[in-house]
């Protein structure tokens, strides 16, 4: 065997380890000077909507949609804008849009202050060196995003509605939702 | 040179190998992420391009007793540019299994058939363990312009056909006909206006799947 392909054998070699190495399995301090700025490709246990967007269930798509389209409690004149950019594909009329914007901040209150209960729960159980039990959380946001889509069904005219549905089928193109249960 | 090629192969073979044996007697660290990203952008009638990012989600932490985890913050951070607008941020810190929503925002001013550079990634950072988790892309976005001109109506609608002066060739998002729905009941009524003009936002020369109409006796050019 020559030199080099003795070389280009250990280097395909040495490649295959770190593309194997589990990228989620992190030792000590070693990664802690990572590249700042890094594109990189899909993450382990994650659904790429632009490929499979109807692996996408239909609460995350929600969740993600609804959280990106809420405002806080006092909007500047440019955040309200944006959310009109956001809600314009459903071509929701004034009222609506105004009943829309109510459920999303009231969506948006709740499931903020969810998060904070359980985050305050996972801190409190760290402390006394005891796992976190996130499970309940999780069913509860996924009510929340549940409530709030059943909201805007029965607010805004069926029509709205079908093309507020098309419109988030449609951005699940541009999610990438992570698998929960995987491991 | 074989030998020298030969050693310098599995030397840098044994000291991967190595380091990872020696670092597993240490603190290990198990980070099993569940995070979401999504990027939403759209375009509203003033030519703002907005583009929002947001990460969604939690990891599983598994470490050995050597960790002391309860010191361990983890922080969201997120690049969002489009033009030359934006940058990074950074969301609060929290427990290494709290839950995580963060967002930002940037718009800028689009000007039709110009490409925007954009660029957006999430990541989490975690004090002990750096950035455990990342995702992101980058690329181009125009506001694409197709023009048409008024055909006929009815007592509802009005109907155009696509028609750019500069060309069909030139828009981005061609569409032989357009339907001004119940037109006819707007004020002023959709007849009396000669040209419709649809803008979309181009992202990758992938055109968004709705746009925004405007109406004139102007034609303007298709992008």
């Amino acid at each position: 065997m020559s030199a080099k392909r003795l070389l280009l054998t250990a280097l395909v070699s040495i490649a295959l380890l770190l593309a194997f190495l589990p990228s989620r399995v992190v030792q000590g301090r070693s990664a802690q000077q990572a590249v700042d700025h890094v594109h990189t490709t899909l993450p382990p246990n994650t659904i790429d909507g632009a490929v499979h967007p109807e692996m996408i269930q239909d609460k995350d798509a929600y969740r993600l949609f609804l959280q990106a389209a809420a405002l806080g409690l006092h909007p500047t004149t440019e955040e309200k804008n944006r959310q009109r950019a956001i809600l314009a594909p459903a071509k929701l009329n004034e009222t609506e849009l105004a009943s829309a914007s109510n459920i999303l901040q009231e969506f948006k209150t709740e499931y903020e202050a969810a998060i904070q209960r359980y985050n305050t729960s996972a801190e409190t159980a760290i402390a006394s060196n005891a796992t976190p039990d996130i499970k309940p959380f999780l069913l509860e946001r996924d009510a929340i995003v549940q409530s709030a889509k059943q909201k805007l069904e029965g607010t805004i005219s069926s029509q709205s509605m079908a093309r507020f549905h098309a419109y988030v089928q449609g951005e699940k193109s541009k999610m990438k939702i992570a698998m929960e249960g995987a491991q | 040179m074989k030998t020298r090629l030969l050693t310098l192969a599995f030397g840098a073979l044994c000291s991967l190998l190595f380091a990872s044996n020696a670092a597993a007697q240490g603190c290990a660290l198990i980070l099993t992420p569940h995070y979401s990203q999504y990027v939403n952008r759209s375009l509203d009638s003033s030519n703002n391009i907005y583009q929002t990012v947001e990460l969604d989600g939690y990891a599983d932490v598994g470490s050995s007793a050597s960790c002391h985890m309860s010191t361990a913050v983890h922080s969201p951070r997120i690049y969002n540019v489009t033009g030359s607008q934006g940058g990074w941020s950074t969301g609060p810190g929290g427990c290494p299994s709290c839950y995580v929503s963060y967002s930002t925002a940037v718009n800028i001013i689009g000007e039709p058939g110009v490409d925007y550079p954009y660029s957006t990634d999430s990541d989490m950072f975690c004090t002990v363990a750096g950035t455990f988790w990342s995702t992101g892309g980058n690329g181009f976005i125009h506001i694409g312009v197709t023009n048409f001109i008024l055909e006929s109506w009815d007592t509802n609608n009005c109907y155009y056909q696509m028609f750019c002066p500069n060309g069909n060739t030139a828009a981005s998002c061609p569409a032989a006909t357009f339907v001004d729905t119940d037109g006819m009941n707007a004020i002023p009524a959709c007849n009396t206006l000669n040209y419709a003009w649809v803008e979309h936002l181009v992202v990758d020369g992938v055109c968004l799947p709705v746009g925004v109409t405007f109406f004139g006796n102007t034609p303007k050019n298709c992008q």
